[in-house]
């Protein structure tokens, strides 16, 4: 097996997402909304074409059609929830809404997260070769449901374990042709991460809040790996504290002196600034991967997970 | 002599791509592996029904089936990248692609005059529903809720409020909505009226005054807001743009509280200068009804702006009522018609007012 350094690039400028932005706006604005999904999907396709991974662009195959379909279904959803909801806390009935809403929303949650790594894996193609998920609904329902529990019942300590269990689960299940990924993240590890993070940053006035996201996105990056037979691709973040420290105050300092204008920039750099920070290397032979993963086009949970508006979490 | 061009072909089997040869027909597309084309060795044929594009910043890409496993890339620069666009959509129907010809500076200015246009016609278009749906008893019913709620930390006098609604009792304020005073002890020259029949009165206000035609006079302008809906409609009107706002900023939770806080504005609310002659006006004809003078609203405003002054820095009376001088000129000349009628005292409101005072 012959070991190889492997590249990953973004090369979009922020001119270029600006006038897609503004496009978009302008479409979606003059539709009432109704273009909304053709927006994204072009917003995607934006985002795909312009990484590369050894200068080879991933293509977002999604279209608009298919989104505007899940876009349907899915706003029936939610009307329909939020109208019940509506109706029970006009007629006297506040906690039995409250409830309800809750309830619907903890087991729409995971249902919403299946249909969206499905659908949007089932649209990334590199090299020709499609990616997927292979995760099972009623598995990862059963995990939400028990991690919820358990987070409530702890008091939002067990929070870190079910994040991890959840992230190992959805990312153990994508694949790219015949190559898996996995994730080795720990509960245990992950809330002491965070324990020390949130309060070094105290005692530092904010200030180690940088290097607490150093350590959540080294944490996230070296426990990934790609694996294809008894070949290997293994991640390695080289981001420092100081990086993330000027990254995100540079970041701030664009948006508050453009009044927002500048956003589409501050996207583009710190996808820069993700891939450039990370290194790539191992023994698969990418060439040779295979075409295993199907077709799906049913976009109605990336759709449910977009309005909720919690985005691609892992 | 046949135009070929050479591509990427990623056949959906496998990652590696492979160089082909294209050749383009009206009814599709023929591909061929290799560097070289051979008339012996197999073609791979894709009617153009089949097929579709994705135009990136550097490639395009044909999709070569419905499933799009299998696609071919050229260099978005190449002539070829123009043809295949030209043969897979002969009509340019698409108005994104127009959008796109144009700078991101003129797109930024469609993109702000869209938004002043939704904006213009959203506060237009909400209060105006809001007028026609909300039915009289409705405002009421909601102008007590935000009565309630407003009044929550004011501290009412209870007893100045009780003689000053005998007083507006006796002016026959409005026929529609039942008119309520409240008179909160506060020292700044301040009142308002809240939707559907509800008016506050400061005691600051009420020190300032001179006479009895000049609270009268405040009546009448203060019910002139609610007969006329004034207050509903900036209610609204506040109200339709904090919608938008939460929604621009996707906080869909905050617009039940939002009418509630609009309410608050009440309290310093900017009516437009048409509003305020209007609310004179009819404050002006509900005094002569009553056999008073109109001039008391040119007192009043005269009696206010002397005061106005000793409080720069808090929110007064006036500063909410803008344009005084013009007002009282108003005031003026709608006076002259009464010039030589006959007001009478009245013993009632004149015994009331001795006790406020």
């Amino acid at each position: 097996m012959e070991y190889n350094k492997y590249s990953l690039s973004f090369k979009g400028s922020g001119a270029s997402y600006f006038k897609i932005l503004l496009v978009n706006i302008i479409l979606v604005t003059i539709t009432l909304g109704l273009y909304y999904p053709w927006a994204r999907a072009r917003s995607l396709q934006y985002f795909y074409s312009n990484t590369l991974f050894n200068g080879q662009a991933f293509v977002f195959t999604g279209t608009g059609s298919e989104m505007f379909k899940g876009f349907i279904k899915a706003f029936v959803l939610l009307i329909g929830i939020y109208g019940l909801v509506t109706y029970l806390v006009l007629n006297e009935q506040e906690l039995v809404g409250a409830a309800l809403f809750y309830i619907f929303f903890l087991l729409l949650l995971p249902l919403a997260i299946h249909g969206s790594y499905r659908y949007r894996f089932a649209k990334t193609v590199w090299s020709g070769i499609r990616f997927g998920y292979t995760g099972d609904k009623w598995e990862l329902f059963a995990l939400f449901i028990k991690g919820t529990l358990l987070t409530l019942v702890t008091f939002g300590i067990y929070g870190a374990w079910f994040m991890m269990n959840l992230r190992r689960y959805l990312l153990c299940n994508v694949k790219i042709g015949d190559a898996r990924f996995s994730y080795k993240g720990v509960g245990g590890e992950y809330f002491w991460l965070n324990v020390k993070g949130y309060f070094l940053s105290i005692i530092t006035l904010g200030l180690y809040f940088f290097w607490w996201q150093k350590d959540l996105y080294a944490y996230f990056i070296n426990n990934l790996r790609l694996t294809r037979g008894d070949q290997t691709m293994l991640l390695r973040s080289t981001a420092t504290g100081g990086d993330f420290l000027v990254l995100i105050l540079v970041n701030l300092l664009l948006f508050v002196f453009t009044l927002g204008l500048a956003t589409p920039w501050i996207a583009v750099r710190t996808m820069r600034f993700l891939f450039s920070n990370m290194v790539l290397d191992g023994t698969i032979a990418f060439d040779e991967l295979q075409q295993t993963q199907p077709n799906f086009d049913d976009a109605t949970g990336e759709d449910i997970a977009d309005f909720l508006d919690f985005g691609f979490i892992i | 002599m046949e135009v070929l061009n050479s591509v990427q072909y990623f056949d959906g089997l496998q990652a590696s791509p492979q160089s082909a040869l294209l050749h383009i027909s009206e009814a599709g597309f023929s591909l061929q592996v290799g560097p070289i084309w051979n008339a012996g060795a197999p073609v791979l044929y894709f009617p153009k029904a089949e097929c579709s594009f994705q135009k990136t910043d550097h490639q395009l890409i044909v999709f070569l089936n419905k499933k799009a496993g299998a696609y071919f890339t050229v260099d978005a620069q190449d002539p070829t990248a123009t043809a295949i666009i030209h043969l897979l959509q002969p009509v340019e129907k698409s108005f994104a692609t127009s959008l796109f010809k144009l700078n991101a500076f003129t797109l930024l200015l469609i993109v702000l005059l869209l938004f002043s246009g939704v904006y213009w016609g959203i506060a237009t278009v909400v209060p105006w529903a809001g007028l026609k749906i909300i039915k009289p008893e409705t405002e009421t019913e909601l102008g007590e809720k935000m009565h309630e709620a407003m009044m929550g930390d004011a501290s009412v006098d209870k007893s100045k409020t009780a003689l000053i609604q005998s007083f507006a009792n006796s002016l026959e304020l409005s026929k529609i909505y039942p008119i309520k005073i409240t008179v909160v002890k506060n020292q700044e020259v301040n009142a308002y009226a809240i939707p559907g029949g509800n008016i506050v009165i400061y005691t600051g206000i009420l020190r300032t005054m001179q006479s009895p035609d000049e609270l009268a006079a405040l009546l009448g302008h203060e019910a002139a807001h609610i007969t006329e809906r004034h207050s509903l409609r900036s209610v609204l009107r506040s109200a339709a743009t904090g919608l938008m706002i939460s929604v621009i900023f996707n906080d869909v939770s905050g617009i039940l509280s939002i009418l509630v806080e609009n309410a608050e504005g009440l309290r310093s609310m900017q009516f437009s200068r048409s509003m305020e002659e209007n609310a004179d006006e009819v404050g002006m004809k509900v005094l002569v009804k009553n056999k008073i003078n109109p001039l008391a609203m040119k007192q009043l405003m005269q009696t206010l702006k002397d005061n106005a002054p000793e409080m720069p820095t808090v929110l007064s009376f006036l500063s909410t009522h803008p344009a005084t001088d013009d007002r009282i000129k108003h005031a003026e000349s709608f006076a002259i018609p009464y010039k030589n009628s006959s007001f009478a005292a009245n013993p009632l409101r004149d015994s009331i007012w001795r006790e406020l005072k």
